[in-house]
């Protein structure tokens, strides 16, 4: 049985009546990853010991008659930066190299509860900054349908494993894009819910009113089920609201279209966008259109202008805020010093890699004397401004779409020739994380050469069950994302 | 108003050392470029008219209850120390933080 092709849902269906067992889809899974990631690099650890205990226990439930959950014995993988029990938390770093948490997650706890098998955790950008998955420590992350070019980032190996087959469900963290672009690089799809509709507990925070975790997945159906898994209140997280979710499963399955209104963004230079996905909206646009919505051309000036410098005072400045706890004292890389301020010096010089460092220091001359006052304090306004020109927009229409990258995959190595272009990139991916609406990157096909083609589907605040049913319209007519195809060692 | 504010060589020094972060010599200037490249991308916020909005926060649909404010207790210790760096025997081990020696460091700001 090729379990790799079936979704979440078949899996868990399947375990549930007694098709096949959890232990059976977890060893097939399992071999899959060790033929294949040797190349693509997408997983940095794997937990097998504890995901055959696992699994083995969602067996036994099966055979006592239990209800074994949602997701019963599906396998997954997590980002590496949300802490799990015992297992290596390294969000990428040498910082974190040997760290094993003392607690989980409480997205790993609702999934294990869920009866989903964590089977380990995969490759990032060094403490998530980043949108290419090369400054890991290690080694980069390769993407499985062209591996010239780089899955996106940072939960480029989460994206690139549910592309790949590893596993229908991976979790990843968006503070501007983060799950978004690198669904769109590897041709999947993945969403960052609303700010406070996931608990953000035990995820290693970049920036804490920007970073929200969310699923990657093969289909909306899956996305759903996953956030009726993720989506709860959560004592531990003082920011996930407390207000009770409809069922996402429940909405999407009914997903339709006809009637609704969507609009379109224009008011951008539609010559800075790769061809194949201003096509690739058109052609989602056409899709509504026929299926009964009706469409609209918005335009959002003070967000297309103003968001990426705005994004970059918020998450720069609160990043150097967060990472300072990194001290080389309590836990994390060490190094000596003749006295605490020379160890502090070695242990973060050392420990962080150079992109981590830079934008540390760009983040502290942010908040320092003057600059402060000056920037950061207006660049909180400036959000305001963009989350009320987006609540306007959605006083009109139920969705908007737009790009979710102006470019297809990178190629290699692009982030040290033109961060200048990557940074630009952030337009379209960082403006739902200011103003915490939902967004989903969702994949409507790939270009005659193999490329993933993703528009973005963003939402009102809250409105993530509201978008979630507009995706699957969408995707019942443009098709689900394809898997790789993989040769042994690599693609 | 936004004002445009040029970092110069002399504060992104004092900038590294309040970071507590090494910067090598060769890399300073790019560095310096950047911090200089993201501040004249935000000058471009002064043609906005903000003064009079309120600083971003979030609109909440329902508040989270907060748990009692009641000490948890924790048996296993060990969990932590073991993570030390640098661990004596139940002991994080720390450099000393009064130093005899003028570094313009954490140790200098605490004498």
């Amino acid at each position: 049985m090729d379990f790799y092709k079936l979704s979440a849902k078949q899996i868990a269906d399947g375990i549930r009546g007694k098709k096949w067992t959890a232990e059976e889809v977890l060893s097939a899974q399992l071999e899959r990853i060790k033929k294949f990631d040797k190349k693509i690099n997408s997983v940095v650890t794997l937990c097998e010991e504890k995901a055959h205990k696992d699994a083995h226990a969602v067996d036994e439930k099966i055979a006592r008659g239990e209800d074994a959950g949602l997701l019963a014995g599906v396998p997954y993988l997590t980002k590496d930066n949300f802490c799990t029990t015992g297992i290596k938390t390294t969000c990428g770093s040498k910082m974190l190299f040997e760290w094993k948490p003392p607690y989980d997650a409480t997205a790993v706890k609702l999934m294990h509860e869920a009866g989903a098998v964590l089977m380990g955790k995969t490759n990032m950008d060094e403490f998530a900054m980043g949108s290419t998955t090369e400054s890991s420590v290690f080694a980069p992350t390769l993407n499985p349908h062209d591996i010239t070019r780089v899955p996106g980032g940072s939960s480029g190996g989460s994206a690139a494993a549910v592309a790949a087959g590893y596993c229908p469900i991976a979790l990843g963290s968006d503070t501007g894009g983060s799950i978004r672009q690198p669904a769109a690089f590897c041709g999947v799809h993945g969403m960052k819910p609303s700010y406070g509709q996931v608990s953000r507990y035990g995820i290693v925070a970049y920036v804490s009113s920007l970073d929200q975790v969310g699923p990657i997945t093969r289909n909306i159906e899956d996305m759903s089920i996953a956030m009726d898994v993720l989506a709860k209140a959560d004592r531990n997280d003082s920011t996930c609201d407390a207000y009770e979710r409809p069922s996402f499963s429940g909405c999407a399955g009914n997903g339709e279209i006809k009637g609704k209104k969507i609009a379109v963004l224009t008011g951008f230079d539609k010559n800075s966008i790769d061809k194949p996905l201003v096509d690739a909206i058109d052609r989602t646009v056409k899709i509504c259109l026929d299926a009964g919505a009706e469409v609209v051309e918005a335009q959002l000036p003070i967000t297309m202008k103003h968001a990426v410098a705005c994004y970059y005072m918020v998450a720069l400045g609160d990043a150097s805020s967060k990472l300072a706890c990194y001290d080389g004292m309590r836990y994390g890389y060490h190094e000596d010093g003749k006295n605490l301020s020379e160890m502090y010096k070695k242990s973060r010089n050392s420990g962080f890699g150079k992109e981590v460092r830079r934008r540390i220091l760009i983040g502290t001359c942010i908040l320092t004397r003057g600059y402060y006052d000056n920037y950061y304090v207006p660049a909180t306004r400036v959000r305001q401004m963009i989350a009320d020109e987006y609540a306007e927009l959605f006083k009109h229409s139920d969705a908007l779409i737009c790009p979710i990258s102006p470019a297809l995959a990178y190629k290699k190595g692009l982030v040290e020739e033109d961060p200048v272009r990557i940074y630009l990139g952030d337009a379209f991916s960082t403006t739902p994380n200011l103003a915490g609406l939902p967004g989903i990157s969702l994949n409507v096909g790939f270009t005659p050469d193999g490329l993933p083609t993703n528009v973005q589907l963003v939402g009102p605040r809250f409105g993530d069950a509201q978008i979630l049913s507009i995706a699957s319209a969408i995707e019942k007519r443009a098709g689900s994302p394809r898997i790789a195809e993989l040769t042994e060692g690599g693609c | 108003m936004i004002k445009k504010m040029i970092m110069d060589k002399e504060r992104l020094r004092e900038v590294i050392g309040l970071s507590r972060i090494g910067l090598p010599e060769e890399e300073f200037d790019e560095v310096l470029g950047r911090v200089n490249a993201v501040l004249r991308m935000c000058d471009e916020m002064q043609e906005l008219e903000h003064e009079n909005v309120r600083p971003f926060e979030w609109d909440v649909k329902k508040a989270p209850s907060r748990r009692a404010d009641e000490p948890v207790k924790w048996d296993n210790r060990d969990v932590f120390l073991d993570q030390a760096p640098v661990r004596e025997g139940d002991f994080f081990r720390v450099p000393r933080i009064i130093s005899l020696e003028e570094d313009n460091g954490v140790s200098g700001e605490a004498k």
